[in-house]
């Protein structure tokens, strides 16, 4: 009885939610300046054919953090500063967030970690890096002793994948400074496409962690080598044999 | 007593009108949705119901007065308004709603400000949501009363684009405050100072429409 009663409720919704996006198309006709006379079937759409009101899309990013910017939030737990456009992190920046767990600075664009950046992370667990940092050189010369050695500290590093393939050696070098779990995080389906040649240097990875389920293109091959991998996670498993 | 108030009380509250349980021609139904759609545009419609959670979208409401909204009312749900431009205050639209506990004004894309001491007699707000709106600025302090111990602030997808020092004072009850994806271009020393409690801060950067 109570199962059909919700069960009509929900019919109920679905009609009220039909009715007012019924409402809704009617409103945007009626503002509109182009008249409809009669019904349209739209069967092509030219290229550049909304340019005119197109709406322009900027990237807002937080550019500069201040020291001592999240100074007074000593039981925040996670920091998502994703997408940002910060160039350098300051010294003291994250000064006060004593129980933070998890930092994502994914997308970001850091180039300089100045000397006592990451003090006052005493919990951090696990840190979201992004893109491998390099300088024009494509040396590492932007970790400092100070950076590896607090990276050293942590549980899980997440690495986006985009750039392994082309710094492969660099990536090596890179990974035996930490000495932690590394993960390459597949955010993209160019990312995802990983050969075999480019997996191989990832013999002492951990983890494999593709959060969009992008790896079907792996072959044959790939996958005996990926299976070699001691720990992976169960939805990576399950989109390399899909 | 005014003769409204009495009205209000000799009202069945009803808020749910069950078009499936009664049999009625496309011709009624379609006057019945009609006559629903019409009465969502006049905020003093919602007065009538004794009810603590009332949930509209696309209402059409343009401004609240006093009155409009129902002494009892504690979770107002009023999500993807397409009409509500600004929130003012017109002589204290939500004084006579005390236990008012959570409000939901997101997606609301055309509104753009919400006027100072909006909030500033609900003390027993805790949850608010402004999200995908075009608001340009949102301060805490002067929005909601200082009495108020909000938990859960949501502004994501606005344009916001400074926050103020100390505009968080006093909140040391904010459990998660969603800044992502609005016009911030740089946090100062001290600008969260006061939320002692907090526990997840997005500030994702994100698009604009530059228009």
């Amino acid at each position: 009885m109570r199962g059909e009663r919700a069960k009509r409720a929900s019919l109920d919704e679905d009609e009220h939610t039909r009715d007012e996006s019924r409402e809704m198309a009617t409103d945007i006709m009626a503002t509109s300046t182009t008249k409809l006379t009669h019904p349209i079937r739209l069967t092509r759409l030219v290229r550049s054919c909304f340019i005119k009101n197109a709406p322009r899309f900027a990237r807002r990013r937080i550019e500069v953090l201040e020291e001592n910017a999240f100074q007074g939030l000593e039981s925040l737990e996670y920091l998502n500063l994703a997408g940002g456009n910060i160039t350098t992190l300051v010294s003291n920046v994250f000064a006060g967030l004593e129980s933070l767990t998890g930092l994502e600075l994914r997308e970001s664009h850091i180039t300089t970690f100045e000397s006592g950046c990451f003090n006052g992370l005493e919990r951090l667990e696990w840190i979201f890096l992004g893109n491998l940092v390099l300088n024009k050189d494509r040396d590492l010369s932007v970790y400092t002793d100070e950076v590896f050695a607090f990276l050293g500290t942590l549980k899980v590093i997440y690495i986006d994948g985009k750039n392994l393939n082309s710094g492969n050696e660099v990536f090596e070098s890179w990974k035996a400074s930490i000495g932690g779990e590394v993960v390459i995080y597949a955010t993209d389906a160019e990312s995802a496409r990983y050969t075999a040649d480019d997996l191989v240097f990832v013999d002492g990875l951990l983890s494999i962690w593709d959060a969009r389920q992008n790896c079907v293109e792996m072959g044959g091959d790939l996958v005996s080598i990926v299976s070699q991998v001691s720990v992976m996670s169960v939805m990576s498993v399950m989109s390399l044999y899909n | 007593m005014s003769g409204r108030s009495e009205r209000i009380e000799t009202k069945t509250p009803k808020l749910t009108i069950n078009f499936r349980r009664r049999r009625m021609s496309q011709q009624q139904y379609m006057g019945a949705t009609l006559l629903l759609k019409k009465l969502k545009r006049y905020p003093t419609w919602f007065s009538h119901f004794d009810v603590s959670y009332l949930v509209t979208r696309y209402s059409g409401v343009t401004d609240f007065f006093p009155g409009d909204l129902n002494e009892n009312l504690e979770w107002f749900d009023f999500r993807m308004n397409n009409k509500l431009l600004n929130l003012t205050r017109n002589g204290g639209a939500f004084d006579n709603t005390p236990r008012l506990s959570t409000v939901n004004f997101g997606n609301s894309f055309l509104l753009e400000s919400i006027e100072d001491g909006m909030f500033a007699e609900n003390h027993e707000m805790r949850h608010v949501n402004f999200a995908q709106c075009v608001l340009a600025a949102f301060d805490v302090s002067k929005i909601f009363s200082p009495q108020a111990k909000l938990e859960h602030v949501e502004v994501s997808g606005n344009e916001i684009a400074e926050l103020s020092p100390n505009s968080f004072a006093g909140q040391s009850e904010v459990k998660f405050l969603n800044f992502a994806n609005n016009k911030l271009s740089r946090i100062s020393s001290n600008t969260f100072a006061g939320l002692s409690g907090l526990k997840r801060l997005p500030l994702k950067g994100g698009y604009h429409n530059e228009r």
